[in-house]
């Protein structure tokens, strides 16, 4: 009897434990498939251009984490990228170099920075507030980018982004040190620690004294920053700026997100989770690519991995 | 044979995997009887009823209807059998008025849909049978918990039932309210109902119960009847062993004054009116001064407006060791030494997902951080220090709050303010929902907390333990701070009048 017991706790803890890490799981299950689905999937280069192509939107799943985490959610993740990348382009054919970058990035900061002021002192809904900022930023870059051609082509951008340091691509060094410093962020310091707590319960934090308002408006801020970390390195992809770029990213970011495990009521999400939700996506339309499965297909596929995913996590 | 009892369970069992929350349990209820089910947090009393209401249908035993064998597999059988519950857990919806609320899903309607004008009638009836004068189009969020819950239980009563089963109805209920709720209840056993009375507050059960049955660890311990036991007894078929004394003998020494309010006036949210009107009071070191007064008295709104964590700013001065401050936010009390332990842990103490080494530490992230960066071994010291000290009943800190016991729970809630190392710790309401064995451990961390010097305000609704814990009171009526009593003034007749605006 007692045995049986413990037995059954023991599978009770294992069960409990692969449910709440099953995106790695998946992730490693899909990725030993997919060497035997595919000859082409496991070469040097198929690899790296798995990395490159999704390190862009893995960091822009981390910064909609942490606008998660807080219990909202930021809709103009692809408004960013667009503008971002418009602007990129402007500011280096006008011979800005890598100022460019530095005044993008802040530019960036401050746009998330009144959208957080919009959710933490005006009360809107962060769906709204967002909303409505996606809409601005998309008609910012339509104005900025009408009748201009910027290619920038052989500028420091896109030859850096192309290269690669210490074999490994740059984008996904990029992605690396994101990850890294998010990671300690979220785990390692008063804010991280306090938006776990705004978004499990925002009034018992603003009573243990956390600045509720501050750390909003600091969230939405990192999001724009993270937003045009990505937007600055589909810029040097694209070797150009152009409007019509950045469509379905705010989607993908979700997406990635919540296959990580994060709960769109807040308090709850992990940057490796997300970063391997992120990956499963990629490796998954990688061996859909392979195969030779059309993208219609494909977007069914996606779908149905996000509902199993979410079901999979309310399980537990 | 007649029918002496209208519910009847035999031999119960009920197992949650592994766990076997109720064992074996007997219980019988008689039409037009009030029943008191007693026992600590966890004792099985909820799971059985449950059991009774459909919700868990049972390993094993069966249940008897009116000495008629009856499945109960849902929650649709139960309603069948007109067995009503009210949790704990109001479940009115916030956006619709009193009236919508009653009739929910049953709401009278002619060819042109709902009947709207009978519909505020018949709730205005309704609640008028219960004494209770409120516009029916109101809002339920507009109502403060107490009107709700007696919304509630009106609405209970309405959709009629043999079985009435109030899971803690009077938790957040003060004086006149539990009085109208008792007298309702009362008069409501002379139609035959037959009502299971759920709840913490022994004198209640003294008060209105015919019979009351008394669970511990998933068993039923013994039915007594009312008349023939005392307290005593109750109390020591709950906890398993003799309780000596509900409140620990602990000296406490007042020393010098640290916080005094002074003329401290603070707005309504809503009206033009003053909520707490001129309100002074003076604490001391190493002494635990009660705020008594009814639900609406101001008590909580001074406390937490004195803090900064108020809807509207108050006016007025704040002494603290002699300095004239204000606080503009709770961080800002916290930085100054100030914890403040809230009424409703669910919705303001607690993040209840969350590990209990987070919560413990939320309070107090200033102490483990380092140049910016938080040291994860010095919290866990700290958070299992406390949870040793506070004797908090769980195997691993990683698990999350709502694992554990009510008792537990707020256990968890002081251990985040003593974390603070708060010289002032204010406490409101602090054993609400909390059984009488883990009060008594509240209670004593309480007293050696004004031993080792601290200043201590406890609001409380519960007279006795204003009474067993305070050396100081100060009674509170319509906003207004009505008088301050000594240790030697203080009894509940004393108290009464003040608070209800009599003396």
């Amino acid at each position: 009897m007692g045995n049986i017991k413990v037995q059954n706790e023991k599978l009770k803890k294992i069960t409990d434990f692969a449910l709440s890490n099953f995106v790695i799981i998946a992730f490693i299950v899909l990725f030993i498939a997919s060497c035997f689905l595919s000859p082409a999937f496991l070469t040097i280069n198929n690899i790296k251009s798995v990395l490159i192509q999704n390190s862009i939107y893995a960091i822009c799943a981390i910064g909609m984490l942490m606008i998660i985490i807080t219990g909202g959610i930021d809709l103009s993740t692809g408004s960013y990228v667009c503008i971002i990348v418009c602007l990129t382009a402007g500011l280096i054919q006008k011979g800005n170099g890598i100022l460019s970058i530095v005044i993008v990035l802040l530019l960036a900061f401050g746009i998330g920075a009144v959208s957080g002021s919009m959710v933490a002192c005006l009360n809107i809904a962060p769906f709204i507030a967002t909303l409505a900022m996606t809409t601005i930023l998309k008609g910012a870059a339509y104005m900025y980018q009408t009748g201009q051609s910027r290619r920038i082509d052989g500028t420091f951008l896109p030859n850096w982004v192309k290269s690669s340091t210490f074999g490994i691509p740059n984008p996904v060094s990029v992605m690396i040190v994101v990850f890294l410093v998010f990671l300690f962020i979220l785990n390692r310091t008063r804010y991280g620690r306090s938006i776990y707590a705004i978004g499990g319960n925002k009034e018992t934090a603003y009573l243990a004294g956390i600045p509720v308002k501050r750390y909003l408006i600091l969230t939405y801020a990192l999001g724009g920053l993270c937003f045009a970390i990505g937007g600055v390195l589909l810029c040097g992809r694209l070797g150009m700026g152009t409007a019509t770029v950045g469509d379905g990213y705010e989607m993908d970011a979700i997406a990635s997100v919540v296959i990580g495990g994060a709960s769109m009521s807040g308090g709850s999400g992990s940057v490796v989770k997300t970063i391997v939700g992120a990956m499963l996506m990629g490796v998954l339309y990688n061996i859909m690519n392979l195969m030779g499965i059309a993208s219609y297909p494909q977007m069914i596929l996606k779908g149905v991995v996000i509902v199993l995913a979410v079901l999979l996590y309310k399980a537990k | 044979m007649a029918n002496e009892y209208a519910v009847e369970m035999k031999e119960i069992t009920k197992r949650f995997g592994g766990l076997t929350a109720v064992k074996d349990v007997n219980f019988q209820v008689k039409p037009g009887e009030i029943h008191a089910l007693c026992g600590e947090n966890g004792a099985g009393k909820s799971t059985l009823m449950n059991v009774l209401t459909g919700k868990f249908p049972p390993n094993s035993g069966e249940i008897l209807l009116r000495g008629e064998k009856t499945r109960i597999n849902n929650p649709k059988d139960a309603r069948k059998e007109k067995i009503t519950i009210v949790h704990q857990e109001l479940e009115l919806i916030p956006d619709l008025s009193i009236a919508e609320n009653i009739f929910l899903g049953n709401q009278p309607v002619t060819a042109a849909g709902v009947d709207w004008k009978q519909m505020y009638a018949e709730a205005e009836k309704i609640l008028l049978k219960f004494s209770l004068s409120m516009n029916v189009r109101t809002k339920i969020k507009y109502l403060t918990v107490g009107q709700q819950q007696l919304v509630e239980i009106a609405k209970a009563i309405y959709l009629g039932g043999n079985v009435l089963i109030l899971d803690e109805p009077t938790a957040p209920l003060t004086g006149r309210e539990i009085d109208f709720l008792l007298d309702m209840l009362a008069k409501l056993k002379e139609t035959n109902i037959s009502i299971i009375y759920i709840t913490h507050r022994l004198e209640e059960v003294f008060r209105i119960a015919d019979r009351a049955s008394v669970m511990r660890d998933g068993k039923m311990i013994d039915t007594f009847d009312v008349k023939s036991i005392t307290v005593g007894e109750l109390v020591a078929a709950m906890v398993g062993r003799k309780m000596e004394n509900m409140y620990p003998q602990i000296e406490t020494k007042a020393g010098e004054v640290t916080l005094e309010i002074e003329d401290y006036s603070v707005p309504h949210s809503l009206y033009s009116t003053n909520i707490v009107d001129n309100a002074s009071m003076k604490f001391h070191a190493g002494e635990i001064v009660g705020i008594s007064g009814l639900l609406g008295a101001g008590r909580t709104e001074l406390m937490s407006a004195v803090i900064g964590a108020y809807k509207t700013k108050g006016s007025g001065t704040i002494k603290l060791n002699g300095k004239e401050v204000k606080f503009g936010s709770p961080s800002e009390a916290i930085r100054s030494g100030i914890g403040y332990v809230t009424e409703d842990r669910k919705t303001t103490g607690l993040i209840l997902n969350q590990a209990i080494r987070f919560n413990i530490s939320m309070a107090s992230l200033s102490r483990i951080i380092k140049a910016g960066i938080l040291s994860p071994k010095k919290e866990k010291e700290i958070v299992s220090e406390l949870k040793n000290s506070l004797t908090i009943k769980t195997d691993n800190i990683e698990n999350p709050v709502s694992s554990l016991s009510g008792g537990n729970q707020q256990k968890v809630v002081l251990a985040k303010w003593l974390a603070t190392q708060p010289e002032i710790l204010i406490l409101d309401e602090p054993t609400r929902g909390v059984d009488v064995g883990a009060r008594y451990e509240i209670y004593t961390i309480i007293k050696e907390l004004a031993k080792q010097g601290s200043t201590i305000i406890m609001i409380s609704s519960d007279l006795s333990e204003i009474i067993g814990m305070s050396d100081r009171v100060y009674t509170m009526y319509e906003g207004r701070v009505r008088g301050e009593l000594s240790k030697k003034e203080m009894n509940e007749d004393s108290i009464m009048r003040y608070i209800t605006g009599i003396a």
